[in-house]
């Protein structure tokens, strides 16, 4: 006798960030939300990426922040034998608290959970296998793929998660390289490469392209290298690519680049991008199929090719940000539910973690004229600010992109340490249709890094002002 | 001496474990220092090579240890140095820490045969955490420790067993209960004692209830499933209600493995035989 499947509105697959704000969304208007997690809650994010990593920043931050400030006085050594864990001794409290957050938050709102695998039988049934072994059946009226990526593990290189690492498994070395090579010059492989630098490994990055995270403002891009070529051993390989990588048995990894070079390192660190989680899911039961990149394609509202499935985060392919995998959870719940559209994508702000820091929001100076508008750029140095001298923060700059003609805020760069933090005064202003001038009226807390906005924006009203000259 | 009963067993160790009374082996010097290179990236074979010298017989097992057949080297390896050219440092310094603690813990002659047989345990245990942890992206090196000391406390109990009854009064299948009952807690006596590194010394105090682990409890879990896997590959009967056990234990739930990755586990356990001989 067949088991007719346990009815639910929704059936949200995979519990990252993207599936947590679609269960919470959808059990907010009072539906039955079943979300389904084959791992711990909270999904990669919270267990293997953005949380561990970000926790092992913090230490790299702060002890790199005592060493510019104090450190003729204070002297700050990293003991060789020290244990990496040691660094994140944080990493256990942090996980717990926001699992336990996660969890509390699901209970509020009613969310039943699952732990196992889920995977399509038909386009509305999904079939869970608990880690025992045990199935059960659910049906969902809709349902959302949340169930995000892992690293690529690409073909000639042998990661063994030993001395070739991947993005995960680099967080659980023993202890800290004295050298390290990092394929790759994307988002997770900057942030590890400089998060390791800070923390005196001597890194080297090599990528194909000729610089590194290609899809940012080449001037902030710039000053991003220099930065990171300012730790000692520290360098940038661009335009070359590892055509093999082995351990040689004893005690190194060598990758011989396509330039001719050799880079010989105690690890390598392999992240030459991540691929979408999508083996087990059963896609075509659905009357799903990836695309040639292996995410799932959706449109504006990331609903799928199957009118009740929507794919949200990683699965659907990048930027690959949290806060971004949230909104889109968000969105596609409230176009599921028939609500109305909230936010705009366009103010949606890019956090890279690296050190220093990296944000953006709208657009920069190129796609301004892509897009045929007329801008100025008000720039503010970081060394120019009075904070940033206090800080020892001296090494950013701020970017105000401004619409020529209405003087609206359309966009902004940061690079340097609070960049992260700093971007949501851009996103407000560009949310609420804000003028530069409102950067130059308005009165900041002295001494702090948000002063950077009024010496950039003072910048951009320069500039206006003698193209209005120019052209008189 | 006549054969003490089950009971008589038990006060006895309770006695040694609550008055403070286990006779513990001392933590080698050759094994305090190759524990500290193996946690350094910047050890090179002279470092190794001579902190292994510092005691000549161990020099000489780990030699004759990389010369085995499961390593599988063309010709004989004449010096430690050579050794770590061949097989890594990585192996190297592992191979010794393995023999340090067969050495220290698994050699008194008056119990040898129980304790070979819990050694063979202890290295296939060893080699199957190190596989494990590689398959789930946990750190390699500390599960190979997890898994050689996980039961380091039945070790250090039957030798103080032994002591109390005498040599060759009672064979180690009629020591399996008192042996199991309380050698966690033995084993986190001398986890402490030689100040493990707290992963490992949580898997020795936990590997049989690694839900009970405050903090490190994936490592507790992963020793516990090598040890339910090396006892897998070696059983002889019982197999399928041995097999069932590990499918429905907490620490499956706790590591995520599910059916058919248990299945690929046991696979990597079988081969991971090879590399516990030459332990062995």
């Amino acid at each position: 006798m067949s088991v007719s499947p346990e009815a639910f509105d929704v059936v949200v697959i995979g519990s990252g960030p993207a599936g947590q704000k679609a269960a919470v969304q959808a059990a907010k208007v009072g539906k039955r939300v079943c979300l389904v997690e084959r791992d711990a809650l909270g999904g990669a994010c919270v267990h293997h990426g953005t949380i561990p990593s970000k926790t092992l920043r913090e230490t790299a931050v702060c002890l790199a922040g005592i060493r510019v400030r104090a450190g003729r006085h204070i002297p700050v050594e990293i003991p060789p034998e020290l244990q990496l864990q040691s660094l994140m001794d944080r990493k256990v409290a942090v996980v717990e608290a926001h699992v336990a957050f996660l969890s509390r938050q699901m209970e509020r709102n009613g969310i039943e959970q699952r732990h196992g695998r889920a995977r399509f039988l038909t386009p509305h049934v999904v079939e869970i296998e608990s880690v025992f072994g045990d199935r059960a059946l659910v049906r969902g009226s809709t349902i959302i793929i949340a169930t995000g990526s892992r690293p690529r593990a690409p073909q000639g290189i042998p990661i063994d998660h030993e001395r070739i690492l991947d993005s995960d498994s680099i967080l659980n070395l023993s202890c800290l390289p004295r050298t390290m090579t990092v394929l790759g010059a994307g988002v997770l492989a900057c942030e590890s490469a400089t998060i390791f630098a800070a923390l005196g490994v001597r890194v080297t990055i090599v990528d194909k392209a000729p610089r590194p995270l290609g899809f940012l403002t080449k001037s902030i891009v710039d000053r991003f290298v220099a930065a990171f070529e300012r730790n000692e051993g520290c360098v940038f390989v661009g335009s070359a690519e590892a055509q093999s990588v082995a351990w040689n048995g004893v005690d190194a990894v060598v990758a011989r680049l396509s330039n001719g070079w050799e880079a010989r390192s105690d690890v390598l660190l392999c992240a030459l991008g991540r691929v979408a989680n999508v083996e087990g899911l059963c896609l075509e039961a659905a009357g799903l199929a990836t695309n040639a990149r292996g995410h799932i394609p959706v449109d504006a509202d990331c609903r799928t090719s199957a009118p009740h499935i929507y794919a949200v985060g990683d699965v659907i392919g990048p930027p690959s940000l949290a806060s971004t995998s949230m909104e889109q959870g968000r969105r596609a719940m409230r176009a599921a539910l028939g609500l109305s559209r909230v936010g705009a994508a366009d103010t949606i702000p890019s956090g890279i973690y690296t050190i220093p820091e990296i944000a953006t929001v709208g657009v920069d100076a190129d796609a301004a004229a892509a897009r045929g508008t007329e801008c100025v750029i008000g720039t503010a140095r970081f060394d120019e600010i009075a904070r940033g001298q206090i800080s020892a923060c001296t090494d950013g700059v701020l970017h105000l992109v401004v619409d020529a003609g209405t003087r609206r805020v359309l966009g902004c760069q940061i690079l340097g340490e609070g960049a992260t933090e700093l971007v949501h005064l851009a996103q407000m202003a560009m949310s609420s249709g804000a003028l530069v001038d409102s950067f130059v009226d308005g009165i900041f807390n002295f001494p702090t890094m948000a002063e950077a906005y009024r010496v950039a924006a003072l910048d951009a009203v320069a500039r206006l002002q003698s193209r209005e000259f120019s052209v008189r | 001496m006549p054969v003490a009963t089950q009971q008589e067993l038990d006060t006895l160790v309770a006695r040694r474990l609550d008055e403070g009374l286990l006779e513990l082996p001392m933590l080698p010097s050759a094994m305090t220092q190759t524990l500290a290179l193996c946690q350094s990236e910047s050890v090179d074979a002279q470092t190794l090579s001579a902190a292994i010298h510092r005691d000549p017989t161990l020099a000489a097992n780990v030699l004759k240890a990389a010369n085995s057949a499961a390593f599988g080297l063309s010709s004989p390896c004449a010096s430690l140095q050579q050794a770590v050219a061949r097989l890594g440092l990585a192996r190297v310094a592992e191979l010794a820490l393995a023999l340090c603690v067969r050495g220290t813990v698994f050699s008194d002659p008056s119990c040898r045969d129980a304790l070979a047989q819990l050694w063979r345990h202890a290295a296939l245990a060893a080699c199957t955490a190190r596989e494990i942890a590689r398959a789930l992206r946990r750190n390699v090196e500390t599960a190979f420790l997890c898994g050689l000391l996980h039961d380091v406390g039945k070790a250090v109990l039957l030798t103080n067993l032994q002591r109390d009854l005498g040599q060759g009064s009672v064979e180690l299948p009629e020591l399996a209960g008192v042996l199991h009952a309380r050698h966690e807690s033995a084993g986190a006596r001398l986890a402490a004692a030689w100040k493990l590194p707290d992963p490992v010394a949580v898997a020795v105090a936990f590997h049989h209830e690694p839900e009970r682990a405050t903090v490190h409890a994936p490592f507790a879990a992963i020793a516990c499933l090598a040890d339910l896997l090396a006892h897998l590959v070696d059983a002889e009967e019982g197999a399928e209600l041995l097999a069932d056990a590990v499918r429905r234990h907490p620490a499956v739930a706790m590591l995520n493995v599910y059916p058919d990755q248990l299945q690929s586990l046991f696979v990597l356990a079988t081969k991971a035989r090879a590399a516990a001989e030459c332990l062995a």
